[in-house]
């Protein structure tokens, strides 16, 4: 028995020219902002972006990006909606409100079954909002997407740093690309984080100072944008992705 | 992709109402205004207008179509098959995939190589088993809504997000048979 499904994942991927993973080891870390404002803040930069979230169990990106009334059109396959200047996929159009318990199977599957389908246009970057830690669809994602980068995500506290090791060191020993670690919602001005992510040989990507204006920008990208942490982001982008 | 017609007044109550549409399409039309009318209630498909009461479908089983042909490529190159004679393909109940569309869209798509090559598909039963209480049963005791039945035909694990055991009402279920497409078989010449 051979699932078809895998060969066309690369054909579906190939007009996209940067692929971008952003990952933590441990939730709680604002991950899901910083994939959803990276992909607007690229947006703006006149740049065409995809977002698709992969936190099946637990999607906020839609939440984040007030993506209301959204749905995927079925056109030989999938083809995501632009909500916000951006190609939007998530689990989501599928799923509605109701509770999703997936075991890592289940996990595999849907991820197959989502890059098998969705046809992304031609798209400068495509950012994808990952689930926490190092399960299924991190493995998955590592094996079956070619040119993948990991963007991670920590905060200052220690405790999420000894998971960015983890998965840091995972990355590394499958010689899968980390363009870097960003601390986010920092509220000290210790340069621990920074010191420990150069010495596993890491480029630290900056800092992002814990904002309390970002509760009430979540489902308005303007708003959102003008944030602190959107500022932040922005100079991450400009000086690590786009130039590149 | 699949085309069906229409009659005039099928086509003016039921299909213009809900479409409108460019032209963009090639091949024969069937005439089926049945299956039209199934499938504009249970999916939100683009359609292209062929002519006055022709339209086309482009569906996501022409997704797994070019999934299918690119795999029997693969395989056919690296088995060093001279012809594929059969590929025998399987699709779980769960996806409710349209054999029709399939099969259409297997016929416009396949290379010049896969000329000759029978396209044989089977369904099979769609089979769940709890993990909270051993229950097994059938899928198709389920009597699902229309969004519902959609939602799952695009990506199949989301039943979870609607199914629950009938015996103890876990969602910890698993998907023991009958899940999505499979390629069973593919039977060919070898190169001498």
């Amino acid at each position: 028995m051979i699932d078809p499904r895998t060969t066309i994942i690369d054909k579906r991927l190939k007009k996209i020219s940067k692929i971008i993973a952003v990952s933590s080891g441990k939730g709680g870390v604002g991950k899901s902002l910083i994939a959803t404002t990276l992909a607007l803040a690229l947006a703006k930069k006149n740049c065409k972006v995809g977002l698709f979230d992969l936190d099946f169990t637990s999607p906020s990106t839609h939440i984040i990006l007030g993506a209301k009334d959204a749905q995927p059109k079925e056109e030989k396959g999938i083809i995501p909606p632009i909500v916000k200047g951006i190609e939007y996929m998530s689990l989501i159009y599928y799923t509605g409100d109701h509770a999703t318990p997936l075991r890592g199977a289940d996990v595999s599957n849907a991820l197959i079954e989502l890059l098998s389908l969705t046809r992304w246009n031609e798209l400068d970057f495509l950012v994808i909002d990952m689930p926490p830690g190092i399960g299924d669809a991190v493995l998955d994602l590592i094996r079956l997407v070619k040119n993948l980068e990991f963007l991670i995500v920590t905060t200052s506290s220690q405790l999420a740093f000894e998971t960015v090791k983890k998965l840091t060191s995972l990355l590394q020993d499958l010689k899968v690309p980390i363009i870097g670690v960003v601390e986010n919602m920092k509220m000290n001005e210790t340069k621990k984080i920074k010191q420990q992510t150069e010495k596993l040989g890491i480029t630290f990507l900056g800092e992002i100072p814990y904002d309390p204006n970002v509760e009430a920008a979540i489902g308005d990208e303007t708003k959102l944008l003008e944030t602190t942490l959107a500022q932040k982001i922005k100079e991450i982008a400009t000086n690590n992705l786009i130039h590149n | 992709m699949a085309l069906f017609t229409t009659k005039k007044e099928t086509w003016q109550t039921k299909v213009q109402p809900i479409y409108k549409g460019g032209i963009d399409c090639f091949s024969r039309a069937s005439s089926q205004s049945s299956k039209l009318i199934h499938h504009l209630s249970r999916r939100n498909a683009a359609i292209c207008l062929i002519d006055a009461y022709t339209v086309c479908f482009f569906m996501h089983e022409w997704a797994l179509a070019e999934a299918v042909i690119a795999t029997t490529v693969q395989i056919a190159e690296k088995e060093g098959l001279k012809e594929v004679k059969e590929v025998t393909i399987k699709i779980g109940e769960l996806q409710q995939i349209e054999r029709d569309i399939l099969q259409f869209a297997l016929s416009q798509l396949k290379p010049a190589n896969l000329k000759n090559t029978k396209f044989r598909i089977t369904q099979a039963k769609t089979q769940l088993k709890c993990r909270a209480c051993g229950n097994t049963w059938l899928f198709q005791e389920h009597k699902l809504d229309k969004n519902t039945a959609e939602a799952i035909h695009f990506i199949p694990e989301v039943a979870h997000a609607y199914i629950k055991c009938p015996k103890c009402n876990s969602p910890d279920f698993e998907i023991t048979k009958g899940r999505g497409i499979w390629i069973e078989n593919i039977k060919g010449l070898r190169q001498t």
